[in-house]
């Protein structure tokens, strides 16, 4: 599903690579975690994984397709396929929770009956059914964190990249975020996750995939 | 046109920018100025056109004081078998006196010509015509409306290219404006734009959401120059009895036409601006945010 081939990644104002020949590969239907120390290269990896950037060295194919060779619009395409969840949430600040959550269901036309209501569900299923309507400014972190986690699992996506999707959130929600991560993984969702939180992974075992200063170390069977 | 989810319209808001919320009131006062400019150049093309047919239709044919009654009837007999010549009518005393007034003393005892007012079509033979004159009336005087004629269809193909001018540049500038709005409304929203492509919004798909934005603005705006237009040349004919013979079918037609076309305008030009606004912000080495 995803493959990493001697990937490097070079941000243009910094001075050494972020990223250094990185090779892994994702299974279709796998569940990994994907770990490390601050600033290890994480999310730079993540950012090339849903296509924001590209690998400056290296080939890097997402969906059988080598990213490099990509248009933007093939690239949202492909993104219709991914649920992303960002460390830093990225919701848009004018929409309400529910019309947040809404955004991936609406590029396709005026949403279904049903869409309205698996909308419904997945915010109550995150806890924040009774501040649908409110807009990402007045929510906590964690609050907002739920919002980002719904908005990318209600399109059902082939595969579910989040970057420390529980990292605001308290203990007992971490699990219910990961239940529903791991439902979405049994349906046939590729999972990866990027997290610090050693008490989640001891809970939701899986392979983890550990990055340290731009390089993968080791490769953790679960 | 695909129907757009409420929540994706407002997710990429072209409101916000107060150039963009000023678009209607501008395509209204634009749309309005270059409808009346059009509307202006075809009734003044139609006044000219009825005066002109005026003085084509008629020739006049000035005769000596001293001319005879059987003189004239004779230069009537022959004028009138000339092709395209319809009618002849003498002016009596009182009309001619009328006519050359202005170029006469008062109580000037100066004998007064003979006038003949020749009525004419389109095809009438002058050469043909003025050498009849002249074999009966040497001295006779042949009055040609030509000259007087180019220099109003001057003046008014003057009036003309400087309304077509000042059209166009309207037009200029409203697609400019156009473009500037979408352009940095587009720029404003760089955030909202990545967050519609993170979770798969494709370029087609964002031009159309600034495209039912512009769109409905600019219906808003081609109306309500259309009505302020058509009101004002209602108004004109109100209070202007003469002016309904101008104001013909093709007037109405251009105070609408002409704001029609300027929404054509601002909509290619908002479609133009967006879409190559929109294929410069491909992934850039660091990523669209950072
Ligand atoms: N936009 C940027 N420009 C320059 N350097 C960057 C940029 N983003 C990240 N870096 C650098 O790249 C390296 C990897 O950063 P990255 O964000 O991938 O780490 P991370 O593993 O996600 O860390 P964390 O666990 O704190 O989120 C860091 O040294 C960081 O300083
Ligand atoms: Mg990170």
């Amino acid at each position: 599903m995803i493959t990493f081939e001697n990937v490097s990644y070079h941000y243009s104002n910094a001075e050494k690579a972020a990223v250094e020949k990185v090779s892994f590969e994702l299974e279709e239907g796998s569940f990994n975690y994907l770990t490390g120390p601050s600033g290890a290269g994480k999310t730079t990896l993540f950012r090339m994984m849903y296509m924001d950037m590209t690998p400056t060295k290296g080939r890097l194919t997402v969906f059988g397709r080598n990213v490099s060779a990509m248009s933007q619009d093939d690239i949202s395409l492909m993104r219709r396929r991914m649920g992303i969840v960002f460390q830093d949430f990225r919701l848009l600040p004018h929409l309400t929770v529910k019309e947040n959550v809404s955004l991936p269901l609406t590029l396709t036309g005026p949403m279904s009956q049903q869409q309205e209501s698996c909308v419904d569900e997945i915010i109550d299923w995150v806890g924040l059914g009774h501040k649908s309507n409110i807009l990402p400014g007045f929510l906590s972190g964690g609050e907002k964190q739920r919002v980002a986690i719904a908005r990318a699992v209600v399109n059902r996506p082939r595969l579910l990249i989040a970057d420390e999707p529980t990292g605001n959130v308290d203990a007992s929600m971490g699990r219910r975020i990961m239940h529903l991560f791991t439902e979405l993984n049994k349906q046939g969702t590729t999972l990866l996750i990027a997290t610090h939180d050693r008490e989640l992974m001891a809970d939701c075992p899986a392979p983890s995939i550990i990055v340290e200063n731009g390089r993968i170390s080791k490769l953790h069977a679960a | 046109m695909l129907r757009l989810d409420l929540s994706a319209r407002k997710a990429l808001s072209l409101g916000k920018d107060a150039v963009f919320r000023l678009l209607v009131l501008m395509m209204i006062f634009l749309g309005w100025l270059a409808g009346m400019g059009a509307a202006g150049l075809l009734g003044l093309d139609e006044i000219y056109h009825q005066w002109q047919l005026n003085q084509k239709s008629h020739v006049s044919v000035y005769l000596m004081p001293d001319s005879t009654p059987r003189q004239i009837e004779t230069l009537e007999e022959a004028l009138i078998i000339i092709p395209g010549v319809r009618d002849i009518k003498r002016l009596d005393q009182d009309s001619i006196r009328q006519l050359v007034q202005p170029y006469l003393d008062d109580r000037t005892s100066l004998p007064l010509p003979k006038i003949l007012d020749v009525k004419v079509v389109e095809g009438l033979d002058r050469a043909a015509f003025d050498a009849q004159v002249h074999s009966l009336f040497p001295l006779a005087e042949i009055d040609d409306a030509r000259a007087m004629l180019k220099i109003v269809a001057d003046g008014v193909q003057l009036a003309q290219t400087a309304v077509f001018a000042v059209a166009s540049v309207i037009f200029i500038v409203l697609a400019l404006l156009v473009s500037l709005t979408v352009r940095s409304g587009l720029q404003a929203q760089q955030r909202s734009l990545a967050v519609l492509q993170y979770v798969g919004a494709t370029n087609g798909f964002l031009t159309l959401l600034v495209m039912q934005q512009v769109l409905q603005r600019a219906i808003i705006g081609t109306v309500g120059a259309a009505i302020l237009g058509a009101a004002c040349l209602w108004g004109l004919q109100e209070s202007y009895d003469s002016m309904s013979t101008y104001l013909t079918y093709q007037v109405w037609m251009a105070i609408i036409a002409v704001p029609l076309a300027l929404m054509v305008v601002v909509m290619v030009s908002a479609y133009w601006s967006a879409v190559t606004t929109l294929s410069q912000r491909q992934v850039t080495a660091d990523g669209i945010t950072s």
